[in-house]
């Protein structure tokens, strides 16, 4: 990727709203974020070991990144080794239950020392080949569909590879799914301590203490994460690592969520990014660093006088809707024969994004959203929620929480 | 909407949706666009193949197959393949499982270098996009409207045929202010830039025009029309000013002001005949279209063969249009065929009026799109 972008076709491949950034594009693209709360997430895990924290903010704010960030902070410190994950990987996120989360720990653990050719001890290696077993129970009670059984490799490392294996069925089929899931039922005990044997295996192996990152928890049907966080918090905080949950949203706005967060050490928020302050001035801070984000892929000399600042103040603090505002207005300038975006191409580009938000819109919500407006503050209601959920309401915070209609949804309005 | 003969705003959103693509090279990108009929999609996939010298795949999710990544699943990572996906099935579960799939699999879109393009109606994209939040948080491009005729060519509207559809009818009032809105939002931009388009806001100043008039604010639609006739006398804009001119027409006429109607309305005839002389491809369905306006406004003026005579040329044109391209042109041709009914009947010439209804209504039984001309 070459950045930032000189001309508009390398600007469009440049604003790929699909992409959080890796290890390595977090040094080109990576704009530090006065209110993240890195620092103090960092602080707080030197403070004790087990501490299980939960990573919530509105989709597109950047959870990823910032995330990747906290990882790229923690590795040159030697202190921690973080295994930084999606449950996607290992899950199917709309049916899956605590044990199964306990599980993907279990298989992201093993692909680590997998990819890092650990030779794991043969305690580990015992408590690996048993949970094999899980899997040629399940062979055996339903060989028609999966063929023949599990056959064991020589050595640790085959048995690793097999275990993956059974990781993917696991994520793929649903019937491997209930099958595992019956057995580890009977055996959770047995598999919360199989992970801590083998994370403090791998500990011994790279001298440094575990951190888990789990991602894209917030991402499951919101009956799921309900379910899994506020009936089975407990099961989720028994592993002995430290350990970060990504949460949704939506339930750190739901009235199960002062039960939820007795369970873990602490609730850590991503705030957007501000563009105005409560009253309605320009946060300079808040603005520039979203300026910031931008100018890292695409070269400056690329938009007209202005068009960063309506771009940025369109996007109500949230960089992804800047990235996808900025790709259409690149869009529309490659459209029109323009060699830079001009005024008129952004103001196309936020009349096409306004659309979607525009069939959203009814009557009802168009009355909340006016309240909104007004108010800078919301009820603790489905329908807040769910406009809070589709990003027509967006949440900021400074000193206190506040809210504000989105500003491509404050156009629609009217008075 | 005719995609075969596509409005400006419709060729528009075309060319988006090529640059999109083309940019984007070996990159996996997510587009969502708004249909209304099947032929739109259709029309698209078509033209977009034409234009970019490609296949495009169409898959249908049905209670079959529901899930809209499946058809990207297994295909050759090497070679980049454009996907249309159409969802046309009922807004119950099925929408439900369809938008579970998406949301669930969107990673694999990170994979591979294909571009999806998944077609929704307006009713179903809401509920989609409230179950599938995720992958809606990757499109690209924002939201491509082929379904809206708000799209339409300001051209195509007749300033005379009570009862035909001008387009907005059915959509809710709210949309088009905000439409409104969006316009003149675009306008101060423009105004307010270093190099302001002219010719860009006369155009946005006559789709203003249009959606001023549907919502029956008819003194406001004047008046855009009226500085976009400014706008495009100053650029000495021949083809501009006759645009602005049919617009103005129509405006005065719905204002009940017949003499000024009559009055632009021929001047937008004049300078049109004299661009059609020189380049009759680009001008007669331009020319077609201010002659009709112009025999009802003859009609109001009480001038009845005039009236006969104006339509009649509209109909000889439209007629070899629609014979070089029927699918353009038969719904033009049959509303002037029905107007050419009406003025007859208006001198006493029943039989030729009967005549030229029936056409008008052989016309409109276009078998090529039966939605869009057999309403149930």
């Amino acid at each position: 990727m070459s950045a930032p972008a000189m001309n508009l076709r390398q600007a469009m491949k440049n604003l790929d709203p699909k992409e959080s950034l890796s290890l390595k594009e977090l040094k080109i693209f990576y704009v530090p974020r006065e209110d993240s709360p890195l620092k103090r997430l960092i602080l707080d895990l030197e403070e004790a070991d087990e501490q299980k924290f939960l990573f919530t903010g509105h989709r597109g704010t950047g959870k990823s990144s910032e995330l990747a960030k906290l990882e790229a902070e923690l590795l040159p410190e030697n202190t921690y080794q973080v295994i930084r994950f999606s449950v996607r990987d290992f899950l199917d996120i709309y049916d899956l239950d605590y044990k199964d989360v306990i599980l993907a720990l279990f298989f992201a653990t093993v692909r680590f020392a997998e990819g890092q050719k650990l030779k794991l001890s043969r305690a580990v290696e015992a408590i690996v080949k048993d949970l094999l077993n899980f899997g040629q129970e399940i062979e055996r009670t339903d060989e028609r569909e999966y063929g023949g059984g599990v056959e064991a490799e020589g050595g640790t490392e085959g048995f690793l590879a097999q275990f993956l294996k059974l990781g993917l069925r696991f994520k793929a089929e649903a019937s491997t799914r209930t099958s595992i899931r019956t057995t580890v039922s009977h055996r959770l005990r047995d598999l919360l301590t199989g992970l801590e044997t083998l994370s403090k295996d791998i500990e011994r192996l790279t001298g440094r203490k575990l951190l888990y990152i789990v991602e894209d928890l917030d991402k499951t049907d919101l009956h799921v994460a309900e379910t899994l966080f506020f009936k089975h918090a407990q099961s989720l905080t028994e592993p002995r690592s430290p350990i970060i949950y990504t949460f949704p949203i939506a339930l750190f706005h739901s009235n199960h969520y002062q039960q939820i967060k007795q369970f873990f050490t602490d609730t850590k928020f991503l705030p957007n990014f501000k563009t105005k302050a409560k009253a309605g001035k320009d946060d300079a801070k808040g603005c520039e660093a979203l300026r910031n984000i931008l100018l890292k892929r695409v070269h400056e000399s690329l938009f007209e006088d202005g068009v960063i600042d309506l771009l940025v103040n369109y996007c109500g603090g949230i960089p992804r809707i800047l990235i996808q505002l900025a790709r259409s207005a690149c869009l529309e300038a490659r459209v029109n024969d323009h060699e830079l975006v001009t005024l008129a191409d952004a103001q196309e580009a936020i009349a096409a994004e306004r659309r979607d938000y525009q069939l959203m819109l009814n009557q009802e919500r168009e009355s909340l959203l006016k309240l909104v407006r007004e108010s800078k503050e919301i009820e603790n209601t489905d329908n807040y929620r769910e406009l809070l959920h589709n990003l027509s309401i967006v949440q900021y915070r400074n000193g206190q929480y506040w809210y504000d209609v989105h500003p491509l949804v404050k156009d629609l309005l009217g008075d | 909407m005719t995609l075969s003969s596509p409005s400006s705003e419709t060729s528009k959103e075309l060319r988006r949706l090529r640059i999109l693509i083309e940019d984007t090279e070996d990159k996996g990108v997510l587009i969502f666009a708004l249909y209304n009929l099947f032929a739109d999609v259709e029309g698209v996939q078509k033209q977009l193949s034409q234009q970019l010298g490609q296949t495009i795949a169409l898959d249908i999710l049905e209670k079959e197959q529901l899930d809209p990544l499946k058809p990207i699943l297994g295909l050759d990572k090497d070679k980049r393949k454009i996907i249309f996906v159409v969802y046309r099935g009922d807004l119950g579960e099925e929408l439900n499982t369809m938008a579970g799939y998406a949301n669930y699999g969107r990673e694999l879109l990170k994979d591979v270098p294909h571009v999806l393009v998944m077609w929704l109606s307006s009713s179903a994209l809401p509920l989609f996009i409230a179950k599938a939040p995720d992958f809606w948080a990757w499109h690209s491009g924002g939201l491509f409207d082929f379904e809206s005729p708000l799209d339409t060519n300001l051209e195509t509207r007749e300033g005379v045929t009570r009862g035909e559809s001008f387009g907005y009818e059915g959509y809710e009032p709210s949309k088009l202010l905000r439409q409104l809105d969006n316009y003149a939002a675009i306008i101060k931009a423009q105004e307010e830039s270093s190099k302001p388009d002219d010719n860009y806001i006369a155009r946005t100043y006559l789709n203003m025009s249009k959606l001023a008039g549907n919502l029956g604010k008819h003194q406001e639609a004047l008046q855009y029309s009226q500085k976009a006739l400014e706008l495009a006398e100053e650029q000495q804009d021949e083809a501009l000013i006759a645009q602005a001119l049919n617009s103005l027409g129509v405006n005065y006429s719905d204002l009940g002001k017949r003499q000024e109607a009559f009055k632009a309305t021929e001047r937008a005839v004049d300078i049109r005949e004299k661009l059609a002389q020189s380049n009759p491809d680009a001008f007669l369905p331009d020319l077609a279209t201010s002659l009709n306006n112009l025999g009802k406004m003859y009609s109001d003026l009480g001038q009845r063969s005039e009236a006969l005579k104006a339509t009649e040329r509209s109909v000889a044109i439209r007629e070899k249009l629609a014979q070089s391209n029927p699918d353009a042109f038969l719904p033009d041709l049959a509303m002037s065929l029905n107007n050419l009914g009406i003025r007859y009947s208006n001198l006493g010439q029943r039989s030729e009026a009967l005549k030229a209804t029936e056409r008008a209504v052989a016309s409109k039984s276009c078998p090529k799109q039966p939605d869009a001309f057999c309403p149930i």
